[in-house]
């Protein structure tokens, strides 16, 4: 290679990230010797590759979000969502409670994908509570943002560090209207999958925020 | 092989558990790509919180022919070109989030120099620098994930990479114009 002959793009980047052979590595920086333009594009690849690599890492969703994210998820591919099955439980003895949930546990690993009910199906039969909305799938897909499953009333959104004037406070700067009463913060039905995805950047603690 | 394999199987099943092992696995990348990617922590959050939405929708389907996290990182790739075409436009770095709520990160970090000029790069090719410089992913997992050929992968990282080291000198840097 002459200096007249500038390497292609492709060979400053292989040459960059260590991918030529070491007879091809000693021909481009021949060349570079030689060629200040070359020079200076290999270092600037050089430049911006260590900036990227150096960025840091963005901190992630904590566990508990993450928790409370799987926990939100619309019963689309699963059998009916405890929560769902709530209101039928609510004044149950614990130990009803208990039974119930352990049997949840056992359909939900046992469940097969044709055995499954769509959402439509698993939400009909909810005893008609008013948080057993149903989210056909499509328009679970279709729509942007967490679909309002487990969003009705008295639905837990998050719990969230702070206290509930504080995230009260949160909440309203990003226009969702928020109140605080008895220690916890209600939001309006409305609000729920937004207020649910503004907790999700919040450090998780004590507040609950719950569906009015 | 793929890692995931046992794990992804068990979720598309109706696994709750294994779905959140995975989810507990890979969401820090895909924070930090959508963060990278949107310049922007909450658009971020909305993004991963999409994504995991659209994965466990779409998880009966997965039938392993590619790795799962390929699979995953794809789904966030689009959950963020849908958001990003709702925002209209990316977010702008300048105007620091409302609260900033992650240890001042989001005011430090995303909205410095590197993430100015990250934003003013074409989409394509502050993809292709995201995810090979950020995220570590190899030519053919970009490939495989942007849906072009390993060469256009490499001429974007060349050129992605070129264009920011430009940005951030702040001058017009000389071309490789012949001697
Ligand atoms: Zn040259």
């Amino acid at each position: 290679m002459t200096v007249a002959r500038h390497p292609a793009e492709l060979e400053l980047l292989a040459l960059v990230e260590g991918e030529l052979s070491r007879g091809a590595a000693q021909v481009v920086e021949e060349h570079l010797g030689a060629c200040a333009a070359c020079r200076a594009a290999v270092e600037a690849q050089r430049a911006a590759r260590a900036l990227l690599r150096a960025a840091p890492a963005v901190p992630p969703l904590a566990p508990q979000e993450v928790q409370a994210l799987v926990r939100a998820l619309p019963a689309h591919a699963r059998p009916t969502p405890w929560w769902r099955s709530r209101p039928v439980l609510v004044g149950a003895p614990a130990l009803g409670l208990a039974v119930a949930a352990a049997a949840v546990v056992i359909s939900l690993s046992n469940g097969t994908p044709e055995s499954r009910p769509t959402a439509l199906e698993a939400a009909a039969p909810a005893t008609g509570a008013p948080s057993a909305k149903a989210v056909p799938p499509a328009a679970a897909r279709a729509g942007y943002g967490v679909p309002d499953a487990a969003t009705g009333p008295g639905a837990l959104l998050g719990a969230v560090a702070g206290t509930p004037a504080r995230v009260v406070a949160l909440l309203r700067a990003r226009g969702i209207v928020a109140t605080a009463r008895d220690g916890q913060v209600l939001v309006r039905e409305a609000d729920g999958p937004r207020a649910r995805a503004a907790l999700a950047t919040l450090p998780s603690g004590p507040v609950r925020v719950l569906v009015r | 092989m793929d890692p995931d394999r046992a794990l992804a199987k068990r979720a598309s099943n109706g696994d709750l558990a294994a779905f959140e092992a995975l989810v507990d696995l890979h969401q820090p990348r895909l924070t930090t790509m959508a963060a990278r990617l949107l310049g922007s922590h909450a658009d971020a959050t909305d993004a991963v919180q999409e994504t995991l939405v659209r994965a466990w929708l779409a998880l009966p389907r997965f039938r392993g022919d590619a790795k799962f996290s390929t699979w995953l990182t794809r789904i966030c790739l689009n959950a963020i070109h849908d958001l990003r075409e709702r925002r209209g436009q990316l977010a702008d770095p300048e105007a620091p989030e409302a609260v900033d709520l992650r240890d001042g990160f989001a005011a430090s970090e995303l909205a410095g120099e590197l993430q100015r000029a990250l934003a003013a790069l074409d989409p394509p090719f502050r993809e292709a620098v995201v995810l090979y410089d950020v995220l570590g992913c190899s030519y053919a997992e970009i490939s495989e994930l942007t849906d072009v050929a390993e060469g256009t992968v490499k001429s974007r990282i060349y050129r992605g990479r070129a264009e920011l080291a430009q940005l951030l000198a702040g001058t017009s840097t000389a071309g490789r114009e012949s001697e």
